[in-house]
């Protein structure tokens, strides 16, 4: 860190930058010594600087060029040719478009809230269309590839114990988690019993591993910010 | 009365195990502690789908439905994908739906370009935010008409301008493209699989995930409906060794050749700045280690207070 | 009657995605044409509703401010910002800010506008998501207890995943055989128990999904949303 690296926080833009990162981050850091108004600040801001830049972002990626730019074109259009024009059926679509969005805002009204529901109803039952395609494309191949070879062979071409246990262990585990997860048998069954209590062991090494993984996860974004600070505020020269 | 110590070795006061944390977590940043990186199989097969690419293949659509949340481990996924891509001339389309992802994924590729000779609308385009209600209706409406949907890129371009944008001359529909590569801190990448996969079975799926959501993509890269898969701040690392070796080579090709200055000054600087998952990778070893040790000695501490009440009760019994 | 117009309204909208499972149509020819229309249409529809949790947002926060209520300062703060995000936006016509304030020739208000995203946006989400890392290790530590033969299972599952995952468990078994280096194990865990018990998971929801996606579609879902009188 030299003298010209701080100067540079208050002087030029890039420097400046780096500041405020700094502040806002060790500002939200003031929480885990203890809750403060300071961190409540600079929350505040997160919430006013996230979603306002998402909306301006929304106007002018999606909606301007995919509704108003062509909204705009046809009215034009029709404004020239008049019924000649062959923009309506954009033009329609366009105020359609529209007046079905400006339905979302009459959640507000007491007396007309269910008009929101219409452009809801549009919506969920699109998703619940587009879950059978999703759902099944996703599952079908899964279904097919859960059968493996118990007696599996190697890249060399004999037969690998490697690859055999591997997929024995797989199907066992598939086998075992779901024979855990059907609550329509009684596990107290002699027959599911010893299923069930395998496939819980296995689920309990598959949360081990989810563990670890998160684990992993939640500190990436601390060791982003700890080297944004160290590295980039700072100025301190990386090792290596 | 004092709680004995092996009771207040449990409850110590979490703000010293935040600076224990932090201790920790410093340590590596100030030495030249640095060990081997394993490269998993699954960031080879993400790496050798864009080694496998062919001019012919179509461009690679990166999804950056990712933003600064997940930063620390979705960042250098892109950066290290994205280089890899401007470096063999991989052509790719960023996209996403949420607003931030396209502009630090442009960022990586306008700080990589330079080091590879790529300009904006022949080696790439960013499509931008497109949103939408629901992931699985975006790409839906995506996949048979990209022109359609998209429109125009993040600058306003029109895709149809093929002089500004040559990289959408022959690029109509999902068909066209060589692969997805799915990024986010979400399982998006079910949705192309379901969707996409069955419509469009040559185009390959790779998914850059945190490492919260990577496990639930393991039965996709068994059946192979994924290609391959980067784990958190580890397959970014793993990736960007690959790349490191590979740029290296590159560097002493273009010293030799005599390459224009400003070119070996970009790839130098890049081969410098773009470890950030690779330094990353100490200090979560040392985090990782403190986390064991904090189990170790927590349990060890509980261990031993269920034995001392154990003894009590059978003395109080006797 | 409204509520059977709502129910109508759910059906149709999926009734198209479902048909076009059994009736897929040429690309190119009217029902894939019709079909494309309609995602792109809904999906502008969709993005429209988008700015009513944010409308939502603002006028809790401009009330706040103006009946000067607790943490009034706060909202002050919030609005502000959306303000000044809101004007800078409009003045850049949105301009993606890729590049870093100082990284580009551009007047003040596009410098401003990139060192909303870089300088404010960026480090304040970062921060408090990166928060979680503590609460993790604050977790491991307190409240990470081994009470059972299954709990040690998870743990001994989680301390091998933690090692093979970073260079030190690489180096602490780099010079064993294959089948003993960590990584090798972590990669095996997770290809093969992890992958296997995740397919299971996934067959569940699956089914659930399918299960709960019908019942919404054909309108025989219940619950507060969907009975109330409108």
């Amino acid at each position: 860190m030299t003298l010209q690296h701080v100067v540079g926080w208050f002087t030029t833009w890039q420097g400046f930058t780096l500041l405020s990162g700094a502040v806002c981050t060790l500002a939200i850091y003031s929480f885990l010594y203890k809750e403060n108004q300071v961190y409540r600040f600079f929350e505040h801001l997160f919430m006013g600087v996230a979603g306002a830049t998402g909306l301006v972002f929304l106007c002018s990626q999606t909606l301007y060029p995919k509704w108003y730019k062509p909204l705009l074109s046809a009215w034009h259009d029709i404004s020239a040719s008049g019924l000649q024009s062959h923009a309506w059926w954009e033009f329609a679509k366009g105020c359609l478009a529209l007046l079905l969005g400006a339905m979302w805002y009459f959640v507000f009204s007491k007396r007309y809230g269910w008009v929101a529901r219409i452009v809801m109803a549009l919506q969920m039952g699109m998703a619940a269309g587009l879950a059978f395609p999703t759902w099944f494309g996703l599952i079908g191949p899964q279904i097919v590839k859960s059968f493996k070879p118990w007696v599996a062979h190697g890249l060399g071409g004999g037969v690998s114990l490697g690859n055999s246990v591997t997929n024995i262990v797989y199907m066992v585990t598939l086998f075992t988690v779901l024979v855990y997860f059907f609550f329509t048998i009684s596990h107290q069954r002699p027959s599911v019993r010893g299923s069930a209590r395998l496939g819980r062991l296995l689920l309990m090494v598959t949360f081990g591993a989810m563990f670890g993984n998160t684990i992993m996860a939640r500190f990436s974004l601390f060791i982003e910010r700890f080297q944004f600070l160290v590295y980039d505020w700072l100025g301190v020269p990386r090792p290596f | 009365m004092q709680q004995p110590w092996y009771v207040r070795l449990q409850r110590i006061d979490r703000r010293i195990v935040y600076l224990f944390l932090v201790a920790a977590v410093a340590f590596p940043m100030f030495t030249q502690l640095r060990f081997p990186t394993f490269t998993t199989p699954e960031t080879q097969a993400v790496y050798d789908a864009v080694e496998r690419w062919q001019p012919g293949d179509g461009p690679v659509l990166i999804m950056a439905d990712w933003g600064a949340a997940s930063w620390g481990e979705n960042g250098p996924q892109t950066q290290t994908v994205v280089a890899h891509c401007l470096d063999r001339g991989v052509p790719f389309a960023i996209m996403s739906t949420g607003f931030e992802g396209p502009i630090y994924t442009s960022h990586y590729a306008d700080q990589a370009a330079p080091a590879f000779g790529r300009e904006y609308g022949k080696d790439w385009v960013n499509f931008g935010f497109k949103a939408g209600p629901n992931y699985g209706q975006i790409i839906a409406a995506f996949m048979p008409d990209v022109v359609k949907f998209v429109q125009t890129d993040a600058k306003g371009t029109p895709l149809t301008d093929h002089d500004k944008l040559p990289i959408m001359r022959n690029v109509r529909t999902l068909a066209d493209f060589y692969m997805v590569y799915a990024i986010g801190a979400g399982t998006t990448i079910n949705d192309w699989v379901g969707l996409a996969k069955p419509r469009y079975p040559k185009v390959l799926l790779s998914y850059g995930g945190t490492a919260v959501t990577a496990p639930e993509v393991y039965p996709l890269m068994d059946s192979k409906q994924v290609v391959g898969l980067l784990v958190g701040m580890a397959g970014a690392a793993e990736y960007e060794t690959l790349n490191a070796q590979r740029l290296k080579k590159e560097l002493a090709a273009l010293r030799a050749q005599r390459a224009p200055p400003e070119r070996l000054q970009a790839l130098e600087k890049l081969i410098r700045t773009a470890q950030h998952a690779t330094w990353g990778m100490s200090m979560q070893s040392a985090a990782h280690l403190l986390v064991i040790l904090f189990v170790i000695v927590g349990n060890l501490a509980y261990l031993y207070e269920r034995r001392r009440a154990a003894l009590d009760r059978e003395a109080r019994q006797a | 009657m409204k509520r059977g117009l709502i129910r109508l309204i759910t059906f149709a909208a999926g009734l198209i995605l479902v048909v076009e499972y059994f009736w897929p149509g040429r690309p190119g020819d009217w029902l894939d044409v019709s079909r494309r229309n309609y995602l792109d249409f809904t999906a502008v529809v969709g993005a429209f509703g988008l700015g009513v949790g944010w409308y939502q947002l603002v006028h809790g926060h401009a009330v706040k401010l103006a009946r000067l209520r607790k943490g009034w300062f706060h909202s002050l703060g919030f609005l502000l910002t959306v303000v000044a995000a809101i004007g800078l936006g409009i003045y850049t016509r949105g301009m993606s800010p890729e590049h870093k304030p100082g990284e580009f020739a551009g007047p003040w208000p596009q410098q401003a506008w990139s060192y909303m995203t870089w300088g404010l946006m960026n480090p304040l989400v970062a921060s408090v998501f990166s928060l979680l890392a503590f609460y993790v290790a604050s977790a491991a530590y307190r409240a990470f207890r081994i009470k059972n033969w299954e709990a040690a299972l998870m743990m001994a599952a989680a301390i091998i995943v933690m090692l093979g995952q970073v260079p030190v468990g690489n180096a602490l078994t780099y010079h064993l055989p294959r089948w003993g280096q960590l990584p090798v194990w972590k990669t095996w865990i997770m290809a093969t128990i992890n992958g296997s018990a995740q397919r299971a998971l996934l067959f569940g929801m699956a089914v659930g999904a399918i299960a709960t996606s019908l019942r919404l579609w054909l309108g025989l879902e219940r619950g507060a949303f969907f009975e109330r009188r409108l």
